[in-house]
């Protein structure tokens, strides 16, 4: 099965958190922006970054974890949690460059996107489709479109897909 | 989701602030939106209150739906009495505000009396802070709210400003916020710069506990429900092109861009009145020819220098320094109603573009019984036999009250019927309502809104439509017939007629029978001041 990738589209993001709410609500069962695995960086005047697990597949996670709790899923290529192995030393969380790896004080347990198996939520209810689970053949598609939208029609804008 | 949230009172003449469940009672009467803020409205700001006294007051609203699912098409609204209109306005605000609200712990926050000294508001999970705004008064938006990050050192939560319009009163002054999303045209940043109050800090950091998320989740995917909110409008999301340059200006001074525009374009035909006016006026630029000059006359208008200061009082004020006919030359009846109306839920009874005559209002009903026959409940439909028919289609009115636009909804590719919200409401609070209490919830918010319209204008003859027609202080009709080729006079008796003769006017209105029968009797006493 082809790799798919969350990607993202920031100049699309209107910073409205819907992703933090569905992604809390599904894995934590209350809207709460802290339980967030997704979390959204506004970066002043109009630009929203959505920041979450890249699932790298050299993960720093991964190299750092003394308990190997860190794995490759190769069913879905995600970087996954093995919380029977994890004893919370948040080595991980310090590891990460995106700081996408956060630690819930209430439970002492390290969370992290899991691309909800397959179907993010966060994708599901994404309204100005800012957030993508694309093939990652696929990943510079709307670029590559736009680009070219704009060498024929001439438009910034790309077309509504 | 809780509905265990919070109704926050904040009077900034005594510096107190009182914290309140919000009664389940509420919920079932009005859901939220502009029902439930006309209802606190009647209740806390004293009658016929001018819109820049301490006397005015602002109910900020999160929304049934906030920190829900339907997130993305969820808003904050904002209700006060409007200078330009002297009615209630109700302003929606897209954006993570509403979430914010509800992480923090509030469903409502009442602003009342007003500060001797600038002030900023921060709502910060449970709490909320008066701290002092002195040296961000006078900036403008973008500069202050740069400033107000730079010192706290983060840019979490939701932040929106006045800028220097807004603190010199200028009648159709808004809000910004750090997306460049503007809300407000009606004066709601008059009010706020009224009450010195410079900026909103709201950051939630809560939790909203969910009965059955999987539920919700399941819910919200298997009705297909999906919403169509532009998002890169500049007034609700990023902003374009376009917003090099003018809307920048407009908003940095914090004018409404709207009606700021209409006033710059109306300015520049009025030539002869120009010369005729005090000296002082001449460095004012009559038409917009780019650049400079454009900046300059919004930078008037927001200090209300020169000709700014009569363009600053919105245009029926204006029409009086300039004579009556001069609103003649004004772009048209429709935009005057849409500044005028466009932020009045009453005015729903009235589309724009302006119509030859006004828009059937269904009878209000002595008696509220329901009407045999087929469910008259779904889509848009109303039906002129029902016993119910509030003046704003009664899907709408629901979507009102859950803080999301009846227009951005769709269930599996079409609009959503009374059926389907009540599904909504249910799954995501754990209300029970069935389509006819649904339907009884959004007369009763009509009515509402309708009782404050009556007790604020008390020029009003029945209609406070057809007043914003007219001179706002005499009632001597405008000349605008030359416009468009309705007949001012014609229209405004028959819009007085039809509210009379449907019993929406104040003496049919205004009786105690009424409020008891709508379940609003603790409103009566507020009827009058005393």
């Amino acid at each position: 099965m082809a790799k798919k990738l969350l990607m993202a589209e920031p100049d699309k993001c209107t910073g409205c958190k819907a992703c933090q709410i569905v992604c809390s609500i599904k894995h934590s069962g209350v809207s709460s922006p802290r339980k967030s695995r997704i979390r959204i960086i506004p970066l002043g005047s109009d630009i929203f970054l959505p920041v979450g697990c890249q699932h790298c597949e050299e993960a720093p996670c991964m190299n750092v974890c003394p308990k190997d709790a860190i794995y490759l899923d190769q069913k879905l290529e995600r970087v996954m949690v093995d919380y029977d192995r994890c004893v919370s030393c948040r080595t991980c969380a310090a590891a990460c460059p995106y700081g996408a790896i956060l630690f819930e004080y209430e439970h002492g347990k390290i969370y992290k996107c899991d691309l909800c198996d397959g179907a993010p939520e966060c994708v599901r209810f994404c309204e100005p489709r800012c957030l993508k689970f694309v093939d990652r053949s696929m990943l510079p598609y709307s670029k590559m479109r736009g680009a070219a939208l704009r060498m024929t029609v001439g438009t910034r804008k790309t077309m509504p897909e | 989701m809780t509905l265990k949230r919070k109704f926050a009172r904040i009077d900034l003449t005594e510096k107190k602030i009182t914290i309140h469940e919000v009664p389940r009672q509420w919920r079932y009467l009005f859901l939220g939106g502009s029902g439930m803020s006309a209802y606190l409205l009647y209740k806390y700001m004293l009658p016929e209150s001018d819109p820049f006294s301490r006397d005015n007051t602002i109910i900020i609203s999160s929304g049934l739906l906030g920190g829900s699912p339907a997130a993305g098409i969820s808003h904050a609204g904002f209700a006060f009495k409007s200078p330009l209109t002297n009615t209630m306005a109700y302003s929606t605000y897209y954006g993570p505000l509403a979430a914010e609200m509800r992480w923090a712990g509030f469903d409502y926050i009442m602003i009342q009396g007003g500060s001797d000294k600038p002030v900023n508001l921060h709502i910060q999970d449970k709490r909320i802070k008066i701290l002092d705004a002195a040296k961000l008064w006078g900036m403008n938006t973008t500069d202050a709210m740069k400033q107000m990050r730079n010192e706290r050192g983060t840019f979490s939560g939701t932040l929106f400003c006045t800028g220097p319009a807004g603190e010199n009163r200028v009648r159709f002054a808004n809000m910004t916020d750090e997306r460049g999303v503007t809300f407000g045209g009606a004066g709601l940043g008059a009010v706020f710069g009224s009450k010195r109050i410079k900026s909103v800090l709201c950051e939630g950091t809560g939790t909203i506990e969910i009965k059955d998320p999987e539920a919700v989740l399941a819910w919200h995917r298997a009705s297909g429900i999906s919403w169509t909110r532009k998002n890169k409008s500049p007034e609700h999301g990023k902003p374009d092109a376009r917003d090099a340059g003018y809307r920048r200006w407009f908003r940095e001074s914090g004018i409404d861009f709207k009606t700021g525009m209409a006033m710059l374009t109306w300015s520049s035909s009025q030539g002869g009145r120009i010369e005729a006016l005090p000296t002082g006026m001449a460095e004012f630029e009559l038409y917009p020819s780019g650049g400079q000059t454009e900046k300059t006359n919004v930078e008037m208008i927001a200090s209300r220098k020169g000709f700014g200061e009569i363009l600053a009082g919105g245009p029926l004020r204006a029409s009086e320094r300039l004579g009556g006919d001069s609103l003649k030359y004004f772009g048209s009846v429709q935009r005057l109603l849409e500044i005028y109306c466009g932020e009045n839920p009453v005015s729903a009874a009235v589309d724009s573009p302006a119509p030859k005559e006004p828009k059937p209002i269904p009878p209000f009903p002595e008696k509220r019984e329901p009407a045999p026959g087929p469910d008259k409940s779904q889509g848009d439909g109303l039906d002129e036999n029902s016993w119910v028919m509030p003046l704003m289609d009664p899907v709408k009115r629901v979507c009102n009250g859950l803080g999301v636009a009846h227009s951005d909804i769709f269930f599996n590719g079409k609009a959503g019927g009374l059926d389907v919200l009540k599904e909504l409401i249910h799954v995501n609070s754990g209300l029970v309502f069935n389509p006819a209490d649904l339907m009884d919830l959004a007369f009763r918010s009509d009515a509402v809104e309708r009782l404050l319209d009556i007790r604020e204008t008390p020029l009003s003859r029945g209609s406070s439509l057809s007043d914003f027609c007219f001179h706002p202080m005499d009632g001597s009709i405008l000349s605008m017939s030359v416009l468009q080729d309705i007949d001012l006079k014609k229209y405004r008796f028959e819009v007085q007629n039809h509210y009379r003769l449907n019993h929406w006017d104040k003496k049919n209105l205004l009786k105690l029978k009424t409020f008891k029968d709508l379940r609003i009797h603790d409103l009566w006493p507020h009827r009058k001041r005393t």
